[in-house]
């Protein structure tokens, strides 16, 4: 079932005395129910106008946007109370108490102050419920945003940038719950992110966004698959320079990784084998080298107009 | 942007959402405003001391004091009588009918009451309290423009109404509620006012002098005390009004100062203007039967009387003064809130 569904999204921002800026260009976005889902972008790629888009801040200028298959901004009443959301920086009034932030969030939907301390345990911050929001770090700031996103047990839940300013345990808390969310059936978590290993770590999913268009898609472990075409393979032998030299005269471009080597743009791993053989050299190990996200996620932003990848 | 709302063929069922309360929640955020809280308090204290300052002005005169008033007044009649006989023998033209020229005889009635000749005088109802209720009422009424600018304007500049429309994306839902729960707080607070002006009012007519009015006082003064109420809800709007369209409390409370310095430079330079002044309009409002402008003009006119005269007077009704008010606050709302269902929140 899908879940969030973006087809040929546009959108332009006018700006005074600039010519316009186009923030999203033909974003086409799907996201499945449950699990978490990635959107990776660099900045001003138009996560966070896509965000803004489905949730009724920013108007499309063209395209179609959806979410639990209703059309959105007008089917936003329907789908609002299921959806939980924190863009960008957390919204608190810097007066009111952490808990009395909430539980004004918590009068408008209808949920218990009950619910209230619930979250606020989630994320750590009864003891400090009572204290001004302003006076909170912007670690607190963030986990108190996470609380008021989960306040209504949403069945999407959208988190833009949900590890700013937390410190290393807080992320790894945050990642924890994240995880936790997307694996009990309910919750669907669609998490902005430019933190490659973030998403890396936390995703099953992912769509990369560049420009304001998606330029790769789907699982995680496939789009680091299918970023790795012209693979290159980890190779280790007993005699690594006399393998060097023997590969080098046949084609072969390498570099050092210590106690082994890099073979790069290898098209059929076998030949590897074949000219090592035939001059004496046998293989301890041939492997494929495993592109990371980070790779990926330069090898696609950095083109301009490059077609989209989908190993789906 | 799709202008359809159409349902995916496989879009899953929603479960029916708990009713929440946008309500419930306004008036929980702005009862603990900071700052509106501040207002309020400040206003409070500010009324007590003029309160306090106003019981020591009058005193319960004794049948002393009202005699020797009376003698003071008689003193005064006859003082005026002295000029007038001084007047007709020494300084009629010839040809002038000497009662035309140094007018009629003084009377006691020409200048008041014996109370007036007293030091402190005593307090009357009818005499006093509209006009307290209205110096009251104006007071409030400027506060509750700070209250209806602050009201929208911090929500902007902390951004939490985007934060809100997370939770309730109907804007003009979100809109119309803010405006209904200011309404309703500022009616609160000017009517409480008058009531607090009131009961003063009858304790200082009781202690300090009388409490007995006319017929119609009552009627009068309750309506007069219903046009302040309305010309609270009207500032506090143009307040909100004005906040909204900027998206800060302070610039609005600028535009609000730089108005008044145009006011007043305007007055001079546009004579004819005055008439769409919001402060003349504000003064028509409550005044009891209007406000009344002398508007100069730089040739003398024929006036209804006859006479010829360099300037006209020009009556502002209560109707006038509402409609002139009421109409910016409705333009206001309206632009800015067509400009907030549509507007981008970035």
């Amino acid at each position: 079932m899908t879940v969030i569904e973006v087809t040929g999204a546009h959108k332009t921002y006018a700006r005074f005395r600039k010519p316009p800026e186009k923030a999203v260009d033909g974003l086409d976005l799907v996201v499945e129910q449950g699990g978490v889902h990635g959107f990776l972008g660099p900045n001003g790629s138009g996560k966070t106008t896509t965000i803004r888009m489905l949730l009724g801040l920013v108007g499309s200028d063209g395209g179609d946007l959806r979410l639990f298959g209703r059309s959105v901004p007008h089917a936003l009443p329907e789908v609002t109370p299921h959806i939980g959301a924190l863009v960008e920086t957390p919204l608190f009034f810097p007066n009111f108490t952490g808990r009395l932030n909430l539980r004004l969030l918590a009068d408008v939907a209808g949920v218990p102050a009950a619910r209230v301390e619930e979250c606020l345990e989630i994320v750590d911050l009864r003891e400090r419920a009572d204290d001004k929001f302003k006076s909170y770090s912007l670690g607190m700031k963030q986990r108190l945003g996470i609380a008021a996103a989960l306040l209504k047990k949403p069945r999407l839940l959208i988190l833009d940038e949900p590890s700013n300013g937390l410190d290393p345990q807080g992320i790894v808390d945050v990642r924890g719950l994240l995880r936790q969310l997307g694996s009990d059936g309910h919750t669907t978590v669609f998490l902005s992110s430019h933190l490659l290993g973030e998403v890396q770590q936390v995703c099953d999913h992912v769509t990369i966004l560049a420009r304001g268009r998606r330029v790769a898609h789907g699982r995680v472990s496939d789009v680091l698959a299918a970023s790795s075409t012209t693979a290159d393979v980890r190779l280790r032998v007993a005699d690594p320079m006399g393998a060097h030299a023997v590969l080098e005269s046949a084609g072969f471009r390498l570099t050092s990784l210590g106690d082994s080597w890099a073979v790069h743009d290898v098209a059929d791993p076998s030949s590897i084998t074949r000219t090592l053989a035939d001059a004496g050299h046998y293989l301890s190990e041939l492997s494929p080298m495993a592109a990371d996200l980070e790779s990926v996620f330069l090898e696609l932003t950095s083109g301009v107009g490059r077609d989209e990848r989908s190993p789906a | 942007m799709s202008n359809e709302t159409t349902l995916a063929p496989e879009a899953p069922e929603l479960d029916e959402a708990t009713p929440g309360s946008l309500i419930r929640s306004e008036v929980r955020r702005i009862t603990h405003r900071r700052f509106i809280r501040w207002l309020i308090i400040l206003g409070a204290v500010g009324y007590l001391v003029i309160l306090v300052i106003a019981s020591t002005q009058y005193a319960k005169s004794s049948p002393e004091q009202l005699e020797q008033g009376k003698a003071q007044l008689q003193r005064f009649v006859d003082e005026q009588n002295g000029y007038r006989e001084q007047c007709i023998q020494n300084e009629v033209p010839p040809g002038e009918d000497p009662e035309q020229f140094c007018g009629p005889p003084a009377t006691a009635e020409n200048f008041g009451n014996p109370e007036d000749f007293i030091d402190k005088q005593p307090f009357l109802v009818s005499d006093e309290l509209p006009g307290f209720t209205i110096g009251i009422g104006v007071m409030v009424a400027c506060f509750c423009f700070l209250i209806g600018a602050t009201w929208i304007g911090a929500e902007w500049s902390q951004k939490t109404l985007m934060a809100l429309l997370f939770w309730e994306p109907r804007r003009l839902k979100v809109f119309l509620t803010k405006i209904g729960v200011l309404v309703v707080g500022v009616v609160a607070l000017a009517a409480l006012a008058q009531v607090v002006m009131i009961g003063a009012g009858l304790f200082f007519g009781s202690t300090k002098g009388t409490t007995t009015v006319p017929d119609e006082f009552w009627g009068d003064l309750f309506a007069q005390q219903g046009r302040i109420v309305l010309l609270a809800v009207f500032l506090s709007l143009i307040g909100f009004g004005i906040a909204n369209l900027i998206r800060n409390t302070g610039a609005a409370l600028g535009v609000g100062f730089v108005y008044f310095i145009a006011e007043l430079i305007m007055a001079n330079v546009k004579p004819a203007w005055q008439e769409w002044f919001l402060t003349a309009n504000a003064g028509a409002l409550v005044n009891k039967g209007g406000l009344t402008l002398y508007i100069y003009t730089n040739e003398p006119s024929l006036q209804p009387d006859g006479s010829f005269s360099q300037g006209r007077q020009l009556l502002l009704t209560n109707w006038h003064g509402g409609l002139v008010l009421g109409g910016l606050a409705l333009v206001l709302l309206l632009v800015g809130g067509w400009l907030f269902k549509r507007r981008d929140l970035t």
